[in-house]
């Protein structure tokens, strides 16, 4: 089925919209929170939970592309429960390193974004993002949105580790210099 | 913070550069490999001809009843060619595999686990059972043919060169309860599961207890819903679990009180306090899946109904006298389906419909069974008094159910009934949420079954009324007396709108219908009974 006939099914509040986004986006928003959460068993909880907040918010959105808008909710239902559980117990996994990582790009000692809507700076990445080779975004988007670790980013994208790797902070820095242009430090 | 305002930065960029990240790098589907010119089927039917029919009869019937599993599983049933709704591989009835589809499986099975079946049976059984669990359901549902036995030196589990293979949870279950069943099904395999002897083999040949939480004893069929895991938290096959402690039951439902859209976890075992009847015919326990052949009215269980994988259901069996329809709905549920021929394992019987020329149903004593009976009207009154003979009411998939031989030709093989305060029923079939609402002034209800059809069948009416939808139309909407409407679907109608028709008259012919099911007989025709002419529930 096609995304907008689910979301016209969403819309209608008609309870196969859920069922058809199951089937179809079920794995990959599985996909999604397991990145994170590292835990079969809280990635399907995370999944359920997408639906239902999907269901909850549709209407009054109307997402134009149904799998990134799963895929948002996952991430961040999956984030939810990853800072629960890491409130619980102190644990590894890809989102801290991914903060290290996002640190060298805003200095801790930088004041001017907080002058900046969050949205700007969304804006600002979108377009760095944009100018980015496709390869690159991919694997930009692979790291640092859906939290894969180096390896597995590296894999999807056909690089070794240590390419993907180099590749990445060079992409770090370029955006570094990009958000720089654009009074971000 | 300002690392995490980037973080939400990147979080929000375009979906477009998200999907696509993802579509770009999907890994390679695995590859099929083609080992030899002719086609097995051919090589392997004059031989296997008669250990073929044995297998599909002793096994067919039942392997081939695979339930749908749930999200992650590798039968996502999907016909879609979108890379990110199912991970099955591509096949054609020609394909030979010399390795297996490297699928994402639930449960791990290899040959040392298969117990009994390595000793005692020969090489055929094991082939069978290789071609049957080095395919996907998805890729079984591609062949045109029924199972035949595979070739040869190709499918013979125990010679492959690997030694682990991944299968998914249901037919994990299946295997394991042959494992236990190994003796009786080694000597004649009874058409129809009976609850009874399983239930008595499996007690007798394990000696443990299965316990799930709060110490609810749990039966065997439960494992469908379970994981096993040593101290560690490795996953086990089921040949290497040592005790029931080992299991852990992980299925569970959301659910909300009546009045309430509150939801909350109940897992197999729960019971809900007030969710119950007010009469002294049923109380909510949990769904023991071993059942015994009894016909009373009291197991209706919330929480996992085991054997119907993917849903988290509520059975009822009614009585034969004494239950009717209307409590059902009135006083439990929201809405409830009537399973009748299910074909799963837990199906104790089935009931027929008379060639569908007419309307009634035959029941398991010769009884006749008017699903118009079922009806109510919109204020969720009953129509008609209607006793429940004999038929195994449960809340399930449509999708599930298999049709195996043309000896089903005519028979339903589906059936529910649903009302309109349900306005999760798809929701609730996949075991992701609970119904919200609970019956309202404004009840609205469906019957609704399948049957199955030769394609160019002619579809009748089943009852006297007004046409109220234009010829060469693929549903026809008749409008009977007491504000009943019939919806025959799956067919061209040679009736207009206007027509006046009487019980029995030609109102179409089927067409083939594209159902994922296996087979020739894919012709399916869907009637609904209503209290209204037009459904929210079907979109006719």
């Amino acid at each position: 089925m096609e995304d907008s006939e689910i979301v016209k099914l969403f819309q209608s509040r008609n309870e196969q919209a859920i069922s058809h986004a199951y089937q179809k986006y079920g794995k990959y928003c599985g996909a999604v929170a397991m990145n994170i959460l590292k835990n079969r068993e809280d990635s399907d909880e995370c999944v359920n939970d997408t639906m239902m907040k999907a269901w909850e918010s549709i209407p009054p959105e109307q997402p134009r592309n149904l799998a990134g808008f799963l895929a948002k909710i996952t991430k961040n239902t999956a984030i939810d429960r990853y800072n629960y559980a890491r409130a619980e117990k102190r644990g590894g996994g890809e989102v801290p390193l991914i903060f290290d990582e996002l640190s060298e790009c805003i200095p801790d000692n930088s004041s001017v974004e907080k002058a900046l809507e969050q949205k700007e700076l969304t804006a600002a990445v979108n377009d760095f993002l944009k100018n980015l080779p496709e390869n690159k975004r991919d694997l930009f988007v692979l790291r640092y949105w859906y939290c894969l670790s180096v390896s597995e980013a590296a894999e999807r994208v056909g690089l070794s580790a240590n390419n993907a790797a180099v590749t990445l902070a060079r992409i770090r820095k370029s955006l570094l210099e990009y958000l720089g242009k654009r009074g971000y430090r | 913070m300002k690392n995490k305002d980037l973080f939400n930065a990147i979080h929000n960029i375009d979906e477009e550069y998200i999907v696509n990240a993802w579509k770009n790098t999907e890994p390679e589907k695995p590859t099929i490999i083609r080992a030899e010119k002719t086609p097995f089927w051919k090589i392997s039917l004059g031989i296997a001809a008669a250990v073929a029919v044995t297998i599909a009869v002793t096994l067919g019937l039942r392997l081939g009843m695979e339930k749908i599993p749930p999200v992650y599983s590798d039968s996502s049933s999907s016909s879609s060619s979108d890379s990110m709704s199912s991970s099955s591989t591509d096949s054609t009835s020609s394909d030979i595999l010399t390795d297996p589809p490297p699928v994402e499986r639930d449960y791990i099975v290899r040959y040392e686990d298969l117990g009994y079946y390595r000793d005692n049976h020969d090489e055929d059984f094991f082939k069978y059972l290789d071609w049957y669990f080095a395919l996907t359901s998805s890729e079984r549902s591609s062949m045109s043919t029924a199972p035949v036995k595979p070739a040869p030196d190709v499918y013979f589990f125990k010679d492959r060169p690997y030694d682990v293979k991944t299968i998914s949870k249901s037919t994990a279950a299946w295997l394991d309860w042959y494992l236990v069943l190994g003796e009786e099904m080694d000597a004649n395999v009874p058409s129809e599961l009976d609850p009874e002897k399983h239930t008595g083999n499996f007690d007798e040949k394990l000696p443990f207890e299965l316990v799930g939480p709060d110490n609810v004893p749990l039966t065997y069929g439960d494992l469908d819903y379970a994981t096993i895991t040593d101290e560690e938290g490795k996953t086990l096959t089921i040949g290497e679990l040592e005790n029931w402690s080992q299991i852990t039951i992980n299925n569970f439902a959301y659910l909300a009180e009546p009045g309430s859209n509150e939801f909350k976890r109940y897992y197999i075992g729960d019971e809900i306090g007030s969710l119950t009847f007010s009469t002294a015919e049923a109380t909510f326990k949990r769904y023991k899946y071993s059942y015994p052949d009894t016909k009373e009215l009291v197991n209706m269980y919330i929480g996992g109904s085991a054997g119907f994988e993917g849903n988290t259901g509520i059975d009822v069996i009614a009585q034969k006298s004494g239950v009717n329809w209307y409590k059902c709905i009135t006083e439990s549920l929201p809405t409830i389906e009537i399973d009748l021929n299910a074909g799963g394992r837990n199906t104790p019987k089935r009931i027929t419909f008379a060639d569908y020329e007419a309307n009634p149903w035959i029941g398991l004593n010769g009884e006749i069974i008017n699903l118009c009976d079922m009806l109510t009207d919109n204020q969720g009154k009953l129509v008609r008094d209607v006793n429940i003979y004999d038929v195994h009411l449960n809340w399930s998939d449509p999708g599930l159910t298999h049709f195996n031989s043309p000896d089903e030709v005519g028979q339903v093989f589906w059936a529910r009934a649903i009302g309109n305060t349900y306005s999760q029923t798809a929701a609730w079939e996949s075991g992701l949420v609970p119904p919200s609402e609970y019956v309202p002034d404004d009840f609205e209800f469906v019957g609704e079954f399948d049957i199955l059809a030769k394609n160019g069948s002619a579809v009748y009416a089943v009852g006297d009324g007004e046409v109220l939808t234009p010829a060469n139309n693929s549903f026809v909407i008749i409008q009977h007396e007491d504000g009943i409407y019939t919806l025959s679907e799956g067919l061209i109608s040679t009736v207009k709108k206007g027509d006046t028709v009487k019980a029995g008259d030609v109102i179409g012919y089927t067409v083939k219908r594209l159902r994922g099911d296996p087979g020739v007989y894919d012709s399916v025709v869907h009637y609904e009974f209503r209290s209204a002419p037009y459904s929210t529930f079907s979109g006719f």
